[in-house]
C-alpha cells in the first residue's frame, strides 16, 4: 500500500505551492501592459524611420535630377550669353554708328542751308527757314533715338556683366518654385488664423475664416450678418512664368495687369474689403511694379509678391493697403527680427553705438515699429543689453547695448 | 495599475481634455464609452456592466472546471471553498446584470458635473482592472492544479473570494453613488 495518500491523486497532489495568485495576476497584467506600450513605441519608431528613409530617398532623387538639369542649363546659359554678346552687341553698335552718321549728315545739311541763306532774297530766305525748322525737328528725333539707344545699351551691358553663376542663381527649377510656393502659402496660412479690424468699416472681426485652397490659389473670407455678406476677403494667386526646360527665370510682365483689372471690376459686397495678392517666384517687371505702386481702389488693395527677392510691392500712399501689407509679406516675423538684429549688432560693433531708440531705428531702417520692439525684446532675452521704456523716463523705447 | 493609472493620469489634465482622453482610454475596452453626452450615458453604463458580467462568467467557468476536478478526487473541503467563491461570483454577475438605476439623474439630466463624470469613469476603471486580475488569478489557480501544486489551494481560493467580495463592494459603491445623486 502507498504511504503517501497524495500519490493516487492526479491533480491535487500537493507538490508545492501555487503562490499568491492575486499578486501574480497583478504582476502579469502590469508586465503585459508594459509590453504593449513597448510594442506601441516600437511601431511608432518604425513608422518614423520608414518616413525618414522615404524622405531621404526622395531628396537624393531630386538632388540627382537637379544636378543633371543644372549642368545642362549652365551650358545653355553660357551658350546663350555668348551668342548675345556676339550678335546683339554687334547689331547695337552698328545701329549706333548709323544713327551717328545720320546725325552728322543732318548737321552738314543744316550748315549748308545756313550758308545758302546768307546770299538769297527775303522770300527765298523764309522758304529756306521753314525747311531748316523741319530739319531741326528731324535732328531732335535722331538725338532722342540716340538717347534711348544708349539707355538700352547700358541695360544690356549690365546683363552682360553678370557672371554665369549670377544668372544661374536667378533661375529656379520647377521643384524650387514649388517649394517657394508651398513655403509662402504656409506662411500666409499661419497668419490667417487671427481676427482683424476691417480697414473699411473699422469693425473688428474674429478669426472665423473660411478658406479654399488649390491650383495655386488660396482664398480666405470672413462673412458677417444674417445674409452672410463678405466682410473681408483675401485672394492669393500664384503666377509662375513659363518654364524653359524645367527652369523658370522670367519676370512677370504687363500681361498680369489683366488679372488685376478683372479683379477690380468684379462686383463686391458693400463695405467689403478685398485684397488681391499676386505671387511670382521670379519677380515683376518695372512696368507692373510701377502700376501696382500707384493703384488705388476704395475697397481693394493689390499686392505683388516677389518670392525670390523676398519683397512686396503695393501702393504705400494708400493707408488701408499699407496697414494690411504685413499679412502678406514674404518674410516671416522671425526672419525680419533676425535681419534687424543683425543690422543693429553690426552697427553697435562698427560704430560703437551704445543705445538704439525705437523711433529712430524705424525711420533709419524703414521697418515696422513692432519688428523693432520685437528685436529689442529678443536681444534683451539673449542678454545683449536691456530695455528702458517710457515709464523710466525715456523719450521712446530705448535698447541699451550691454546695459543692466 | 492598468486602466486606473491611465485614467488617473488622463484626469489630471484640464477638464474637457481630461474627459476626452479618459473616454479614449475606456473606449479601448468598451467601444463608444462616453458619459459626457446625455443620450449615450445609459447605453455606456449598460455596455460597461455587460463587459464586467462577461468577465465574471469567465472566472466562474474556470472555478467550475477546478471544482469538477476536485469532485472527481473526492475533496469535499476544497469543493466547499470553491462553491463559496463561485456563489460570490454568481451574485456579482447577477448584480451586474440586473442593476436598476436608470432613474438616476445622472442618466436623465442634460448637464452633469465634471466631478460626477470623473467619479463614474474612476469606478468603471477600477472595476475593469479588478475583474481582469480576478480572471487571471482563476487561470493561475487552474494551472497550479494541473501542475499538482495545491499545498496552498484553499488559501488561494479564499483570496479569490475575498477579491470578488471587494469587487462587489466596489460595484455597490458605484450604485450608491448613482442613487445618491438623486
Amino acid at each position: 500500500m502507498d504511504s503517501n495518500p497524495n500519490s493516487r491523486k492526479k491533480f491535487f497532489r500537493g507538490e508545492g505551492e501555487i503562490g499568491d495568485v492575486i499578486s501574480q495576476a497583478k504582476n502579469l497584467l502590469a508586465e503585459s501592459e508594459g509590453l504593449s506600450l513597448d510594442l506601441q513605441k516600437l511601431s511608432e519608431t518604425t513608422v518614423e524611420f520608414a518616413t525618414l528613409v522615404e524622405e531621404a530617398k526622395y531628396k537624393i532623387g531630386i538632388r540627382e535630377r537637379l544636378g543633371q538639369n543644372v549642368d545642362a542649363f549652365k551650358k545653355k546659359i553660357g551658350d546663350l550669353t555668348a551668342t548675345w554678346k556676339e550678335t546683339r552687341k554687334a547689331e547695337l553698335t552698328k545701329k549706333e554708328a548709323e544713327i551717328l552718321e545720320r546725325a552728322d549728315a543732318l548737321e552738314r545739311e543744316r550748315a549748308d542751308f545756313e550758308g545758302r541763306m546768307e546770299g538769297v532774297e527775303e522770300e527765298q530766305r523764309q522758304k529756306l527757314s521753314s525747311e531748316l525748322e523741319s530739319l531741326r525737328v528731324v535732328q531732335e528725333q535722331v538725338q532722342s533715338e540716340l538717347g534711348e539707344l544708349s539707355a538700352t545699351k547700358a541695360t544690356i551691358e549690365d546683363i552682360l556683366s553678370e557672371s554665369e553663376d549670377e544668372v544661374r542663381d536667378k533661375t529656379l527649377s520647377v521643384e524650387e518654385v514649388e517649394f517657394l510656393k508651398v513655403n509662402y502659402f504656409n506662411l500666409v496660412h499661419s497668419r490667417i488664423k487671427q481676427g482683424l479690424k476691417s480697414p473699411i468699416t473699422g469693425e473688428h472681426h474674429y478669426g472665423n475664416w473660411e478658406m479654399k485652397e488649390g491650383d495655386g490659389r488660396l482664398s480666405a473670407t470672413i462673412k458677417t450678418g444674417v445674409k452672410r455678406r463678405v466682410a473681408i476677403r483675401f485672394d492669393l494667386r500664384f503666377i509662375p512664368s513659363e518654364d524653359v526646360d524645367g527652369f523658370i527665370y522670367k519676370k512677370i510682365g504687363l500681361d498680369s495687369l489683366e488679372e488685376i483689372t478683372g479683379y477690380l471690376a468684379d462686383k463686391k459686397d458693400k463695405d467689403a474689403y478685398h485684397a488681391l495678392i499676386l505671387v511670382s517666384p521670379t519677380g515683376w517687371t518695372n512696368g507692373v511694379s510701377q502700376r501696382a505702386a500707384a493703384l488705388f481702389d476704395n475697397q481693394t488693395s493689390v499686392y505683388l509678391v516677389d518670392l525670390m527677392g523676398r519683397t512686396i510691392t503695393f501702393n504705400n500712399g494708400d493707408k488701408k493697403t499699407a496697414e494690411m501689407q504685413e499679412w502678406f509679406s514674404p518674410v516671416s516675423l522671425e526672419e525680419e527680427v533676425n535681419e534687424v538684429k543683425a543690422r543693429l549688432q553690426k552697427e553697435a560693433a562698427e560704430e560703437r553705438t551704445s543705445q538704439f531708440r525705437a523711433d529712430k531705428v524705424v525711420s533709419q531702417y524703414g521697418v515696422p515699429r513692432k519688428i523693432v520692439v520685437a528685436t529689442f525684446k529678443a536681444m534683451e532675452k539673449e542678454g545683449s543689453g536691456s530695455i528702458i521704456d517710457r515709464s523710466e523716463g525715456a523719450k521712446d523705447l530705448i535698447f541699451l547695448v550691454g546695459g543692466e | 495599475m492598468g486602466l486606473v493609472s491611465g485614467i488617473k493620469k488622463a484626469l489630471s489634465d484640464s477638464k474637457n481634455k481630461s474627459v476626452d482622453k479618459a473616454n479614449d482610454i475606456m473606449g479601448r475596452v468598451v467601444p463608444g464609452y462616453n458619459y459626457h453626452k446625455r443620450e449615450v450615458r445609459l447605453s455606456t453604463d449598460a455596455s460597461v456592466r455587460d463587459k464586467l458580467s462577461r468577465e465574471t462568467a469567465k472566472s466562474r467557468r474556470l472555478l467550475k472546471e477546478i471544482g469538477e476536478l476536485a469532485y472527481k478526487e473526492g475533496l469535499r473541503e476544497e469543493i466547499e471553498h470553491i462553491k463559496d467563491a463561485t456563489s460570490t461570483l454568481e451574485m456579482l454577475g447577477m448584480e451586474l446584470d440586473t442593476a436598476e438605476y436608470g432613474n438616476s439623474p445622472f442618466f436623465k439630466e442634460e448637464g452633469v458635473g465634471f466631478n460626477d463624470v470623473r467619479s463614474m469613469i474612476e469606478f468603471d476603471a477600477s472595476l475593469f482592472d479588478g475583474m481582469e486580475v480576478l480572471t487571471e488569478a482563476c487561470d493561475l489557480l487552474y494551472k497550479g492544479v494541473l501542475d499538482g501544486k495545491t499545498s496552498d489551494f484553499i488559501l488561494q481560493v479564499r483570496k479569490i473570494k475575498k477579491n470578488t467580495d471587494n469587487l462587489r463592494n466596489r460595484f455597490m459603491d458605484r450604485r450608491d453613488f448613482l442613487l445618491r445623486l438623486s
